[in-house]
């Protein structure tokens, strides 16, 4: 344990700390100033509402409210009965819902029939998404999930919106800079000389090798949950908490999301697929290191994979996606696919959503590099190599 | 010891002429020295790591996204379909005059393609291609203008101004000059000019297969970002005092040595930021050329980038744009060697110069001014189409490109020169 404390120390030192909390909290100011700069309303002189207002009209405008009929036909008759925000949003619901419609369009019967033209949407989206090849289970799956939403609150929750919005961003950065931070645990630098005498060592070898893949994970388990918390509160402390238990669907972006869940869940969900993006790149980053031996080297490795990454993410190919990229770190934390792509991967006949099976890919491929890397150095050992 | 003797530089006080020659060859020398120890492991993995990146995109992407409807009406798929369009497009070369128009409107309207392009309605947009993507998509766009695009209701012929050539060619010139107008960019006083150039366009136009080529230029655009990477950790080290390769106590305590030595690092590495350019067109070019031929070379510029003003052909156009991705990444690659002797630390060097990287390829999402003088956007079709004016003289933006490389270039140079100066080992 005094190893792994020590390798902690080694990897990151007081400055280390500073520097990674500085980042994390500039990004995050960024962050968050652009996300409320949307809520001002601007006139021909500049802003005219400012975002605190704004915000605070919505909040106490959209307590207990839904979006029914008796929601729209009072919208219909005054457009600012909710407010400027509230209004925008659910004339956004209702623009997805009703084919670029808007409310004027509408008649009663149309509005009655809100959750029903939904699941129409969704039916019809499934039946032209050739390239997914549903299986008629699947199709009856998804469906049952559509008819699920029966009701949808349409209250205040601006907050979780802009989280689960930005978030993805945020955390792909953090994931960066954290297998950053990893480079030196294997990546030897030649001028210091310690390698030959830590190997030199009676128990040397394995003890430090095991101390600081422990340390590795634990520094970056403790430094991204760190830095989440970090992110959370900068940015939702202006917007207020209100909304967790509103369901995601209350959102523009995910009015087709057939998961049940409520915004607070969707958070906890997408702090899991990132932690599991993260445990991908740290093995990755580890193996990387471990073979090549040069912390430079291997950073300009990790650096082409994000950039691969990234380039393949500009074109959208459903088989690459499918089958490399989704539990690749861009798609990892690009989390809005997960719930409104709709995608089954057909493991021995069982239909496992995408969310589920990119987790666990990714779990098993962080594995197979932690494995590698491993092996690596136990063959290193054996030859006795320390360059 | 009154003569002035320079190692690897110019003078000696009587025999100036001698030391000349040899200070020029060791200066030589210096800086073929500088490059090989450039060469090491870190640079060697980043160039193989760009190298295969470029490979596996071309590769993946071209056998995955592709089709096309080969000579006998059969549909291809993958890496096969470019030779089968190679052969099929054999039956539509020629040159678009009143005949070959007349011909080809024959030819498309009895064709396979037409019939299997309006069943399936998705076809042109997802990847498919069809020997009469080029001539049609050219004849689409003196119709649809600045709002032609890829897709399957674009591709036909049923247009009055097709009756004659004379009627076709001035349509399509028309276009052009609305096309111009409706981007917003130039004054009613730049615009009467640049139409006088659309008037002077030489048609008619020579057709053919090209698909080699777009997809060349389609992956040189999307892949360049990695050599900006390459380059942030191949040139990082030049400088900085804690690497291998990197400045010594020796080099800069030597009478001449500093300003020769961190001369010759400046030179080589220039010539390194080239090398990885080239290596990195190559692998393009080569892989791009055996997939799907480089034929289409001597095609005019015009059957690719619409709205060109210039009487070239693709292959011409596209060596412009391989020029200018040369010119930004040697903007890149000085601006790392000016961050590698400020910061003098390889890591920390590395690092800024990755983030400075990202900085200016996310930059080039900006509009006007930061756009254009962007090294990132050197390598864009904007070269072959875009004009900037002074006073009343329309310059290409090729030229302003190259113009502008060589000022950055000298004021990071000025740069490294201020900060060679004032280097210090501690």
């Amino acid at each position: 344990m005094r190893l792994v404390i020590t390798e902690c120390k080694r990897i990151l030192g007081r400055g280390g700390v500073f520097v990674f909390l500085a980042l994390v909290l500039l990004a995050s100011l960024y962050h968050s100033r652009r996300n409320l700069e949307r809520y001002n309303q601007y006139d021909e002189d500049g802003i005219c509402v400012g975002w605190p207002e704004t915000l605070s009209e919505a909040k106490r405008m959209s307590e207990g409210l839904y979006l029914d009929t008796a929601c729209m036909m009072e919208l219909k008759k005054d457009a600012d009965t909710y407010g400027y925000l509230n209004g925008e949003n659910i004339n956004a619901l209702i623009s997805e819902n009703y084919e670029r419609k808007t409310l004027q369009e509408l008649s009663k019967e149309d509005m009655e029939g809100f959750f029903e033209k939904r699941v129409e949407t969704i039916s019809e989206n499934l039946a032209q998404d050739l390239k997914k090849n549903y299986t008629d289970q699947e199709t009856e799956r998804l469906m049952e999930k559509a008819q699920n939403l029966s009701e949808l609150p349409a209250g205040y929750a601006e907050g979780w919106k802009t989280l689960s919005e930005n978030m993805g961003n945020f955390v792909f950065l953090l994931l960066l800079l954290l297998s950053a931070l990893l480079l030196p645990v294997f990546g030897r630098d030649s001028q210091v000389q310690m390698e030959e005498l830590a190997h030199s060592a009676k128990f040397g070898k394995r003890k430090l090798e095991q101390s600081r893949i422990a340390s590795a994970y634990l520094i970056v388990t403790a430094l991204y949950w760190c830095g989440m918390a970090v992110y959370f509160i900068i940015v939702m402390a202006p917007f207020g908490f209100n909304g967790a238990g509103q369901p995601i669907q209350n959102d523009v972006r995910m009015f087709y999301s057939l998961y049940q869940i409520t915004y607070f869940q969707q958070f906890l969900i997408n702090l899991l697929i990132g932690y599991a993006a993260l445990l991908f790149l740290t093995g990755l980053t580890l193996s990387v290191t471990i073979i090549l031996k040069n912390s430079l080297a291997g950073a300009s490795v990790i650096a082409a994979f994000c950039a691969m990454l990234l380039i393949f993410n500009q074109v959208y190919v459903y088989q690459v996606d499918h089958w490399f990229a989704n539990f690749m770190t861009v798609k990892m934390t690009d989390f809005r696919h997960f719930y409104t792509g709709n995608e089954f991967y057909r493991i021995w006949g069982v239909s496992v959503p995408c969310l589920n099976w990119s987790v666990m890919v990714s779990l098993v491929l962080s594995a197979v590099f932690l494995m590698i890397g491993i092996l690596v150095l136990r063959k290193n050992r054996k030859k006795g190599d320390c360059r | 010891m009154n003569e002035k003797v320079e190692v690897c530089g110019v003078r000696h006080k009587t025999t100036g002429k001698e030391y000349d020659k040899e200070g020029k060859g060791k200066m030589k020398r210096q800086i073929v020295m500088e490059y090989r120890k450039m060469w090491n492991k870190v640079s060697i993995v980043a160039v193989i790591a760009m190298c295969l990146v470029t490979v596996v995109h071309l590769l993946v992407y071209l056998n995955l996204q592709y089709r096309a409807i080969d000579k006998d009406g059969r549909l291809v798929e993958g890496l096969a379909s470019y030779r089968a369009l190679l052969e099929a497009s054999k039956e539509i070369e020629g040159v678009m005059d009143g005949e070959y128009i007349k011909k080809l409107k024959t030819s498309y309207d009895g064709s396979y393609d037409k019939a299997y392009l309006a069943e399936h309605r998705g076809f042109l947009g997802t990847g498919g291609m069809t020997k009469y993507m080029v001539p049609n998509y050219f004849i689409n766009y003196a119709y649809y203008g600045a709002y032609m695009s890829n897709g399957n209701d674009k591709v036909g012929l049923d247009y009055d101004f097709l009756d004659s050539e004379k009627e076709f060619y001035d349509t399509y010139k028309r276009t052009v000059k609305e096309h111009l107008a409706e981007l917003e960019i130039y004054s009613e006083k730049q615009l009467r000019i640049l139409e006088k150039k659309a008037d002077r366009l030489a048609t008619p136009y020579k057709t053919g297969y090209y698909q080699g080529l777009a997809n060349l230029r389609a992956w040189f655009i999307l892949d360049y970002e990695l050599v900006f990477v390459a380059l942030a950790f191949c040139l990082s080290g030049i400088y900085t005092k804690d690497h291998a390769g990197g400045v010594t106590e020796l080099a800069l305590s030597s009478r001449y040595g500093r300003r020769n030595n961190l001369r010759a690092r400046w030179i080589a590495g220039n010539l390194f930021a080239a090398s990885i350019y080239l290596i990195y067109l190559l692998v393009q070019v080569a892989v791009n050329g055996f997939l799907a031929s480089l034929s289409g070379w001597d095609l005019p510029a015009q059957m690719f980038w619409f709205s060109c003003l210039h009487n070239i052909t693709i292959g011409e156009g596209l060596l412009f744009m391989f020029a200018g991705g040369l010119c930004g990444g040697l903007v890149v690659g000085n601006l790392v060697l000016l961050i590698s002797i400020v910061v003098k630390n390889r890591k920390f060097a590395t690092a800024v110069s990755v983030i400075a990287a990202v900085i200016i390829m996310r930059a080039e999402k900006a509009y006007g001014f930061f756009q254009r003088f962007n090294p990132f956007h050197f390598k864009s079709d904007a070269l072959i189409e875009d004009y900037l004016f002074i006073g009343e003289a329309a310059v290409p933006y090729f030229a302003i490109v190259f113009l502008v490389t060589a000022v950055y270039v000298a004021a990071l140079g000025m740069g490294m020169k201020l900060s060679a100066k004032k280097y210090r080992m501690n």
